[in-house]
């Protein structure tokens, strides 16, 4: 197998407010391989964004630090990289695209301006080919009359465009990594599927890797090829998606999978999971997930669970599906 | 250029407006400006006679008319003191004023600048404290004492300035230079206090938005960010005020024409308000509206030009 592009190993983001220290993602570890997608799915709040940020290094660096762990770009640690060495990864190497599309343009430049921008930067060309980069990226995420979409202001957009127009930017430079932090969950179902397919079939043409950052299991089952399930700054569980889909271990996976429109059981209500994600910061001694497990025991509540290990592509913490119980 | 003409059409009724107030605002004040012109000892008679003359004793609304005919065609009138023609009046005194208020409106803007924009992409450092430091000192330092202070040390002990008066660009460029140094350093410090703040401000929200996230994950530099991405989207709330300040400047310098004894068009209007030069009095405040109108359809234009959604005519539905 291909070498990963990008591994993050035992990473651990803490917040810092009013000098007290909130950690917000634990030891989380990913590998991704060239040409394929990864999910990170969890509900709101888990430290998906958190995450993709500290990847970019983008975490404001007045709250936020990356306290612990490696994020390995082809070997060369990001994390002991300097801002200016930072700048010649992001839009390069790396890029990402955003979970709103409308408001993620800069309003008063053009979309041509904020196209060519980066492609002048990274690839040392003149203005006038960066504009012909620029059209055809257009065209690959099919915008209509790209001459024209060059000239127009981010007003001018519908959110569909727009993002298609964040898409081009992101891929302008042919990164070998797409971070895609919720890209259609601002978008209605249609332009979502669009989006989606877009994506898809840009990647294979690209052979880029992309980390698909969303709460919609569904979206996931379109185009992942691995799942890793987030759960208050943890990875609670990782798998091949039709694994996940067939068989899902973790409590916390059975109930996003239940909570899914299309796999609901019957029954007079959609099925939600009790309680919510509890924020960063609250002192939980066993597994965090306990208050709203419905499998929950003592031993869960004393100390917290391992990610173990099931076999090459499974993980799974929690102490009742690792068989350790 | 529709912008343009629609704006400059609709400032038309604006003035008019302006010129009835000023006009019934001097019918309000009292004395009569036959006895200005005639002295307290005239007979009953020749005051009389005066008003006759001065058209006094006709209806108001034709001496509205009388004097905004002679108005648009360029003429402001005869001071009342002495019969000087008013266009001269204001022709001797609107250099001076205009100078100094472009000069302390320039040092306003370069102290502001630099200084909010550093404050913003550094918060909560010295630097930022700093600049917030001085600001504060702008804002509560009242304005004459600084006027004092620095034709103390820059007049008096070192004397390397005028301490006051004021000597016209064209009689002697780099006296001139020399003369408005003083006050304008000293307005435009006070008037960037505000501006600073303003700008630190706006810079502040504009780089939390995520457009800036996204200019920065293309990889660009931070001053690329700064000042291609940051500054023309903080300076949209910035323009208004500055407009704001840019006519205040223009109207209102009385305090720092007093204290460098220039001879201003603030100290003109003050002093025909003491004469009870009601004719010179109304023609300058006409001349200070009309100023103001057209800084503020400059900061229309200028709001069209740094903001697309203004200049494409989407302001409602965006
Ligand atoms: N600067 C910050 N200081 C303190 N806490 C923060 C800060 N930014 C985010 N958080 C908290 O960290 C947690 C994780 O946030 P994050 O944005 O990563 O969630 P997310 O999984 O992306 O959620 P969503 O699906 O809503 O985008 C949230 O509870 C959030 O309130
Ligand atoms: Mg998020």
């Amino acid at each position: 197998m291909a070498e990963a592009v990008l591994k993050i190993k035992n990473l651990c983001v803490d917040f810092l407010d009013d000098h007290t220290i909130v950690p917000a993602v634990s030891d989380l570890s990913i590998d991704i391989f060239p040409g394929e997608t990864v999910g990170l799915v969890g509900e709101s709040g888990c430290g998906k964004s958190t995450t993709s940020l500290a990847i970019m290094r983008l975490l404001d660096t007045n709250n936020a630090r990356i306290s612990k762990g490696s994020i390995e770009l082809h070997g060369q640690d990001l994390t002991k990289l300097s801002e200016k060495e930072m700048q010649r990864i992001r839009g390069k190497e790396i890029s990402m695209i955003f979970q709103e599309p409308m408001t993620s343009l800069n309003p008063v430049y053009t979309i041509g301006r904020q196209l060519t921008e980066g492609i002048v930067l990274h690839q040392g060309v003149s203005q006038k080919e960066a504009e012909t980069i620029a059209i055809d990226m257009l065209q690959k995420v099919d915008i209509p009359r790209p001459e024209i979409m060059m000239k127009s202001y981010p007003f001018e957009l519908s959110g569909g465009m727009r993002q298609r127009v964040m898409i081009a930017i992101a891929l302008s430079c042919n990164p070998k990594i797409l971070i895609a932090d919720e890209p259609t969950t601002a978008l209605d179902v249609t332009v979502q599927a669009q989006i989606l397919d877009l994506m898809n079939s840009l990647r294979d043409e690209l052979q880029m890797a992309v980390i698909l950052i969303t709460h919609d299991l569904g979206v996931v089952a379109e185009i992942c090829k691995y799942v890793y399930v987030m759960y208050a700054g943890q990875i609670v569980e990782t798998a091949a998606i039709d694994d996940l889909l067939n068989d899902p271990l973790h409590p916390y996976t059975q109930g996003l999978l239940n909570s899914m429109p299309d796999r609901w059981q019957g029954g007079d209500r959609l099925y939600n999971i009790p309680g919510t994600v509890p924020l960063p910061g609250t002192e939980i001694k066993g597994c965090k997930f306990a208050d709203r497990c419905e499998y929950c025991t003592e031993k869960c509540r004393q100390a917290p669970p391992p990610l173990v290990r099931l076999d090459e592509h499974r993980s799974v913490r929690c102490f009742r599906s690792a068989g350790t119980q | 250029m529709r912008v343009i003409i629609k704006r400059i059409a609709s400032a038309i009724p604006v003035l008019a407006l302006v010129s009835i107030m000023v006009f019934l605002m001097l019918q309000l004040l009292p004395g009569d400006p036959a006895t200005v012109i005639l002295g307290e000892e005239a007979t009953p008679e020749a005051v009389e006679a005066m008003r006759e003359h001065l058209g006094l004793n006709k209806p108001l609304i034709v001496q509205y008319f009388d004097w905004i005919t002679k108005v648009l065609q360029g003429n402001l009138g005869e001071s009342l003191v002495d019969g000087t023609s008013v266009n001269q009046l204001i022709m001797e005194r609107l250099p001076a004023t205009i100078e100094l208020a472009l000069g302390s409106f320039l040092v306003a803007l370069l102290i502001a600048l630099p200084c909010g924009i550093l404050s913003a992409a550094r918060p909560n450092t010295f630097a930022d404290h700093l600049c917030s430091f001085i600001s504060m000192i702008g804002m509560s330092i009242p304005h004459f004492w600084l006027g004092m202070m620095c034709i103390i040390v820059f007049a008096v002990e070192l004397g390397v300035l005028p301490a006051s008066g004021y000597v016209p660009f064209f009689d002697d460029p780099a006296e001139n230079l020399k003369s408005i140094i003083l006050p304008v350093v000293a307005t435009g410090f006070r008037e960037s206090a505000i501006l600073m703040r303003m700008i630190r401000s706006s810079m502040l929200e504009v780089l939390q938005s995520d457009y800036i996230r996204t200019a920065k994950a293309k990889g660009l530099s931070e001053m690329t960010v700064l000042f291609g991405h940051a500054l023309k989207n903080a300076m949209i709330p910035v323009i208004t005020t500055s407009g704001i300040m840019l006519a205040g400047l223009l109207g209102g310098l009385v305090i720092t024409e007093s204290i460098f004894n220039i001879p201003g068009y603030g100290k003109l209007v003050i002093d025909s308000v003491f004469n009870r030069d009601f004719i010179t009095v109304q023609s300058a405040i006409l001349v200070s509206a009309v100023f103001v109108v057209f800084i503020n359809i400059a900061v229309d234009l200028l709001y069209a030009f740094v903001d697309p959604r203004i200049r494409l005519g989407k302001e409602g539905n965006s």
